[in-house]
């Protein structure tokens, strides 16, 4: 199909062309009140490109796949505006590309009822756990499978399939005027490994303990992160690790490759091969193979994320870490999977260090309370107060501050387990900090 | 098909409205966009990305009672979009329809937004100019300024909503946003500072800005809280001031007031119509009808027209959002609330232009109330759960108020309460109402609004510092 476009890109002598292509389809269906009340269907596509001609380089897109040499031509237009800097360059990749099983033929078979039946039963059982769960404003079943591809006029061409299920559920509870919620998601490629006996019970759960929740006294605290709220610190702070946003001055890692710049309790890689991980592909958005990537090493800063060109401008190669948030963005950097190394001390050993402290079990607001640029963070959470290594009362209507390069100096000890959860990109285990700034009364 | 050569089928559109309706469903609508889209970035001095595209798809959405189902597609060809109906009536039970097409009448509305400079027309090398002047006025405020990036994006969005109750809408909205963000660096720190412009027009907005006012802004920021020391933390008294102050009462109660959770019963705001839910001095309105403004709508997602809404009076609650399926579930009239990101989502009740109306108070009489407390200058972007009304808002630039006076700047927090209580602790209301423009996101997708309000004062909010 796309033969024919590169003939034309070459009639209007651009030599250099790269073509993103995303399909994908979608079902999403909601329960409320024992009845299905939305239900979702879709089917779309779209094609981002990318050229170099005379010097310069441009970007265009459409979602009508019909069109695409219109958006070859809108492309040249804006490659007349941007001098391409020396170290942009599409080209071919050569190499193995790991064989990954993203794509489960089954999930599609399953008949629709048997979806349906799921959405409900989360929202039943989560009504019928506890008198004081008043509400369950979503219960959601959803599934997408997406097709890639990446070509280019230097001969690659390389596709992946992939698919996923995931399971979302809220529950409001009331007790004595004060009104908490919970949310949580689950998602497999394997149908029947999504229960909803087990989101259910874990919602209920989670979202009682929150009643009985007080103020929190301000103060610095010594604070035990949970794996969730450890893991969700590293999915909006690893954009410093990107050599995009580094040579871009806009990353304080700039010129530190071979410092200490964390505890030696912390390793992390980038492994886009992961099983076990969410965003496992086989390639980047450049066709890159993608290959594990050593980032921390016992606290010592060991490499950038890097795509074709930024690793061109830092004199090495990439390592396969090319994006785009879609076929209309433009080509950047993001990690894959975020692997942080379990450490040695049980959960239970981490809490008993807590004296006073503070479990954090939930962060909110992260999109607007973190800034990258200084790596400075204030948001609003919710969690545990302890005494003496005990669990005193649940807290919330307070926030934590810090900086996460000095958090993670201040790592004092990690959980021995590691697991991804879904919406999530970081297998972190929970952890304790030696200190953070805590505002509530 | 384009969205224009479907205008000019009636017949097609009837007839997919009614193979939608083909099993049952009560309602049937039909929304078709196409959108142009332009983003030019300039960084390190010179262009960075020029980027450009098209978005074009339709959602068939249909109405089981109070159950929707929606089904989007690219394919805008008379069978991509019976395929999509078929899928949205497969979902329903009956043998037969029950409810049939009604003749379609052209909602008539005068334009509140209107591009007189359309993004493609102006030639790329006047946009990148016009971005390097930014880029210079930044950079020349002050020599710790060592990086400046510059956004601009435009794009332009058609829409065709028709519906089984006979409603066929048009509209052609401009959407123009410059953003100016300004690195300081000093040693191993370093702040940001951001200003981000935009309005619902064509390039007209950007030849009516003062670039240098914006970037110097931006930069000043930046330096500021280079310099600035930790902000406080606990509870205190703090003054917000105009324009993306309004964020506050974004996050605090207007999402609370959309029947997207009202009618679930998932709002902290249900059932309190007609009673006190904030202090006298708080009179509140979300308005689609501002001219030319970012928030603002001719005809809604659901080719509604749109009005002003006033929410709160005095403190008593008068209004909540209100979309088709809303009303459908609560009875509570249309606002003309109904929107959503793209064709990719069945359209809720959202905000539009939300604010608080002016009062009686100076900015001088709410910081010389204060003993010791929070100027609130510049704000970021925040997040709320309305079933509980806990929600958080950011702080970019601050500074200390000290016997009734602004005092040392101190960098950034994050501010959190709950709607329910704060609403009822804003106690004075400033003059000089201004809006900012801001983008939201929430179930149907992200969608430009603007938030505003004069200075306000608050009681008391825990501010999130480190000292």
């Amino acid at each position: 199909m796309f033969d024919a476009l590169f003939q034309f890109a070459k009639t209007q002598g651009v030599r250099d062309l790269e073509v993103y292509v995303e399909k994908s389809d979608s079902l999403k269906i909601g329960a409320f009140g024992g009845e299905i009340e939305t239900f979702t269907r879709s089917n779309v596509q779209g094609l981002g490109i990318r050229l170099l001609k005379d010097g310069g380089v441009g970007y265009a897109y459409t979602e009508n796949l019909n069109l695409a040499e219109q958006a070859v031509q809108e492309a040249i237009a804006n490659a007349e505006f941007v001098e391409a800097p020396p170290e942009i360059s599409i080209g071919d990749f050569p190499g193995v590309l790991p064989e990954l099983a993203l794509y489960d033929p089954q999930l599609g078979d399953v008949p629709v009822s048997d979806k349906i039946q799921l959405a409900l039963a989360m929202e039943r059982l989560l009504l019928a756990a506890d008198s004081r769960i008043e509400k369950v404003p979503f219960a959601h079943y959803g599934e997408t499978s997406q097709t890639v591809r990446v070509l280019n006029s230097h001969g690659l061409d390389r596709t992946f399939t992939g698919n996923m299920a995931s399971i979302a559920v809220e529950a409001l509870v009331q007790e004595n005027g004060l009104h908490k919620e919970h949310y949580e998601v689950d998602a497999s490629r394997r149908f029947a490994l999504l229960s909803a006996e087990k989101i259910a019970k874990k919602t209920a759960e989670e979202a009682l303990r929150k009643l009985g929740s007080r103020e929190l006294k301000s103060g610095p605290y010594a604070v035990v992160l949970t794996d969730e709220v450890f893991a969700s610190f590293i999915d909006v702070f690893c954009g410093v690790l990107s050599a995009k946003a580094v040579q871009e001055g806009k990353s304080l890692l700039k010129d530190r490759i071979g410092e200490v710049i964390a505890s030696p309790l912390f390793t992390l890689a980038d492994d886009a091969t992961r099983a076990d991980g969410f965003y496992s592909r086989p390639f980047d958005a450049e066709g890159c193979p993608s290959k594990p990537l050593a980032l921390l090493s016992e606290g010592k800063l060991q490499s950038y994320l890097h795509n074709r060109q930024t690793a061109n401008k830092a004199g090495t190669a990439s390592t396969g870490h090319a994006s785009r948030g879609s076929y209309k963005g433009v080509v950047g950097v993001s990690p894959s999977n975020l692997v942080v190394t379990p450490g040695q001390t049980p959960y239970d050993a981490l809490l008993k260090g807590l004296s006073p402290g503070v479990l954090l079990t939930e962060i909110t607001g992260l999109h607007a309370g973190a800034n990258l640029i200084s790596g400075d963070f204030s948001l609003q959470a919710q969690g545990v107060y302890y005494e003496n290594g005990q669990a005193q009362y649940p807290v919330h209507l307070f926030t934590v501050s810090g900086n996460f390069f000095q958090l993670l100096k201040d790592i004092e000890a990690l959980g021995n387990q590691a697991p991804f959860h879904p919406g999530s990109r970081t297998g972190a285990p929970a952890v304790r900090i030696k200190q953070l700034a805590f505002a509530g009364s | 098909m384009t969205i224009r050569q479907l205008a000019q089928q009636p017949e097609l559109l009837q007839q997919v409205l009614s193979q939608a309706l083909d099993r049952g469903a009560d309602f049937a609508e039909i929304f078709v966009e196409e959108r142009y889209r332009s983003g030019l970035s300039f960084l390190d001095g010179r262009p960075k990305d020029a980027t450009s595209g098209r978005d074009f798809g339709a959602g068939i959405r249909a109405f089981y009672g109070n159950n929707a189902v929606y089904s989007y597609t690219n394919d805008l060809s008379g069978e991509g979009l019976l395929q999509a109906a078929r899928t949205v009536a497969d979902a329903g039970k009956a043998q037969e329809p029950t409810c049939r097409v009604v003749p379609f009448r052209k909602v008539e509305a005068a334009s509140v937004t209107q591009t007189k400079i359309h993004p493609m027309d102006v030639p790329k090398g006047s946009k990148i100019g016009l971005m390097a002047q930014c880029d210079r006025h930044a950079r020349a405020f002050d020599p710790l300024i060592q990086q400046v990036e510059v956004n601009l994006n435009e794009w332009v969005q058609e829409i065709l909503v028709v519906n089984s109750q006979g409603v066929w809408a048009e509209d052609v909205r401009p959407y123009t946003r410059l953003v100016v963000t300004a690195i300081a660096k000093d040693g191993q720190e370093q702040q940001t500072g951001s200003e981000g412009p935009g309005n619902g027009q064509g390039f007209e907005f950007i030849e009516s800005l003062d670039l240098k006012a914006i970037s110097e802004a931006a930069a000043s920021t930046a330096v500021t809280m280079l310099k600035a020391d930790y902000a406080p933390s606990g509870k205190m008294p703090v003054v917000i001031d105009k324009g993306f102050g309004g964020v506050i009462f974004h996050e605090a109660c207007g999402h609370l007031l959309e029947t997207t959770s009202v009618a679930k019963g998932a709002s902290r705001m249900c059932g309190k119509l007609g009673e006190k839910v904030a202090h006298p001095c708080v009179t509140a309105v979300d308005d689609g009808t501002l001219a030319d403004r970012w928030g603002s709508l001719t005809v809604d997602d659901e080719g509604r027209k749109t009005q002003k809404t006033v929410l709160i009076e005095n403190g008593v609650l008068k209004a909540y959002m209100v979309d088709e399926l809303g009303a459908r579930k609560t009875g509570y009239a249309l606002t003309g609330s109904g929107r959503r990101e793209s064709y990719r989502y069945p359209p809720t009740s959202r905000m539009r232009n939300t604010y608080i109306a002016p009062g009686d108070s100076s900015l001088e009489e709410m910081i010389g109330s204060i003993d010791y407390g929070l100027y609130a200058k510049k704000m970021g972007g925040g997040s709320v759960s309305p079933g509980t009304g806990d929600f958080n808002f950011s702080v970019r630039e601050a500074y200390l108020i000290r016997d009734g006076r602004i005092a040392e700047p101190v960098r950034g927090a994050t501010l959190i309460g709950n709607g329910v209580d704060i609403l009822t602790k804003i106690d004075m209301v400033g003059r000089d109402l201004e809006l900012a423009e801001g983008m939201c996101g929430s179930t149907s997708g992200s969608i430009p609004t603007t938030v505003g309000q004069p200075a306000i004062r608050v009681a008391e909010i825990v501010v999130g510092g480190r000292n």
